[in-house]
């Protein structure tokens, strides 16, 4: 990979992967840490990227970066802590690249307000659904359901529009 | 579709969304690689998932954002960091801690030296079967370069002992790359670590070691 490809990717991506890390961790240190991590790794190692959108493979990369984070701080019983992502795409990630995050949030606001607090809490609170049941007082049937209903009418609005 | 396919309908979308424990991930993993159904809704709402990332690109402002960038760009300055690493292994180990040392930032970097420049006199270099750890300052780094592949659900994790302490504290989990090559940067402080282990464990870490450590390795 040369400079001006990696500064272009940057670009486009950094402030997600920054967004990411600060929503997770709480943290703007902290958070700049991840990003130059991330960002180190793809220039290091470009060959740990395979496939799908490279935006998307850097935020899981920075997603499961602080987990790393959060696990370390033990801020959270070990049992609460979810998985980390696996690093390989979706097959179909052409909407990743062609939205902006604008979009995005606006999908998300018009989401019911469980569902968007589910998927949000899912996504950047490093936390597993049960543990979202737990904090929302929602059966954790219901949290499931939410996530499922959400995900979908986001990949509808996000899918139908999108082009 | 009967009631215990909806449900797991409705974990394979938590699972998309990155949100299930380690057990809840094996159990998902496994079923939609048998199940087209649930194959097909996971590869539609990871997309989902995944651009959920998009909406958190608003949290910097233009000034810190110039200045994260410009110290990102500084970061990738060294020439070629990781591509020296098949040709001399002293060379190899060098730019890999220097590489991981700007990873953490604690590391000053000018850019008009030369990489022999940044020779770390002052690191420790203690060999382990398949790699080396190395202490330099208040950072201790465990570098691989053929740990063997794991099976789904598995991971590496780091171990520290304490100075003086009887039992091991769970450090970070990793998985190395393609051809068994990893860097992991220890979060806790050299000072505060006596001894290094890695062992295999379920993925999401273990609390205590579930499996013999592939080594451990005192830092004195």
């Amino acid at each position: 990979m040369d400079r001006g490809t990696f500064e272009a990717i940057y670009d486009r991506y950094g402030r997600v992967v920054y967004g990411v890390a600060f929503r997770m961790l709480g943290e703007q240190a902290a958070a700049e840490d991840i990003v130059q991590a991330v960002f180190l790794t793809l220039w290091s190692r470009p060959d740990a990227y395979h496939e799908g959108n490279i935006g998307g493979w850097l935020a899981r990369v920075a997603r499961n970066r602080c987990l790393d984070v959060l696990r370390v701080r033990k801020t959270r019983p070990e049992a609460e802590m979810p998985v980390e992502l696996v690093a390989e795409g979706a097959v179909d990630e052409g909407v990743f690249a062609r939205l902006e995050g604008d979009r995005v949030r606006k999908a998300l606001a018009a989401l019911p307000e469980d569902q968007r607090i589910a998927i949000e809490m899912g996504f950047f609170g490093g936390v597993t659904h049960a543990e979202i049941a737990t904090r929302t007082g929602a059966p954790l049937g219901t949290i499931k359901t939410r996530i499922r209903a959400g995900l979908r009418r986001l990949r509808d609005q996000l899918g139908a529009t999108g082009a | 579709m009967n009631d215990t396919h909806d449900a797991m309908l409705d974990l394979v979308a938590v699972y998309a969304l990155g949100a299930v424990n380690a057990d809840e991930a094996r159990i998902v993993s496994a079923h939609i690689a048998v199940c087209p159904e649930c194959r097909r809704e996971y590869e539609a709402l990871k997309a989902s998932a995944d651009a959920v990332a998009l909406a958190a690109d608003d949290q910097l402002d233009a000034h810190d954002g110039a200045r994260l960038k410009e110290r990102v760009m500084r970061s990738i300055d060294i020439p070629n960091v990781a591509r020296r690493r098949t040709a001399r292994p002293l060379a190899f180990i060098t730019a890999l801690a220097v590489a991981a040392a700007l990873v953490f930032g604690f590391f000053t970097y000018n850019a008009e030296r030369r990489l022999n420049d940044l020779q770390i006199a002052s690191a420790q270099q203690y060999p382990v079967p398949g790699g080396e750890i190395l202490k330099n300052g208040a950072r201790v780094y465990i570098v691989m370069h053929e740990l063997p592949a794991l099976p789904a659900g598995r991971v590496y994790q780091a171990w520290t002992l304490a100075p003086g302490a009887k039992s091991v504290a769970p450090s970070i989990t990793f998985v190395p790359d393609a051809r068994g090559f990893v860097v992991v940067s220890l979060p806790q402080s050299a000072a505060s670590i006596g001894a290094v282990a890695v062992s295999v464990e379920p993925s999401g870490g273990s609390l205590t070691p579930t499996t013999k450590p592939l080594f451990v390795q005192p830092l004195t």
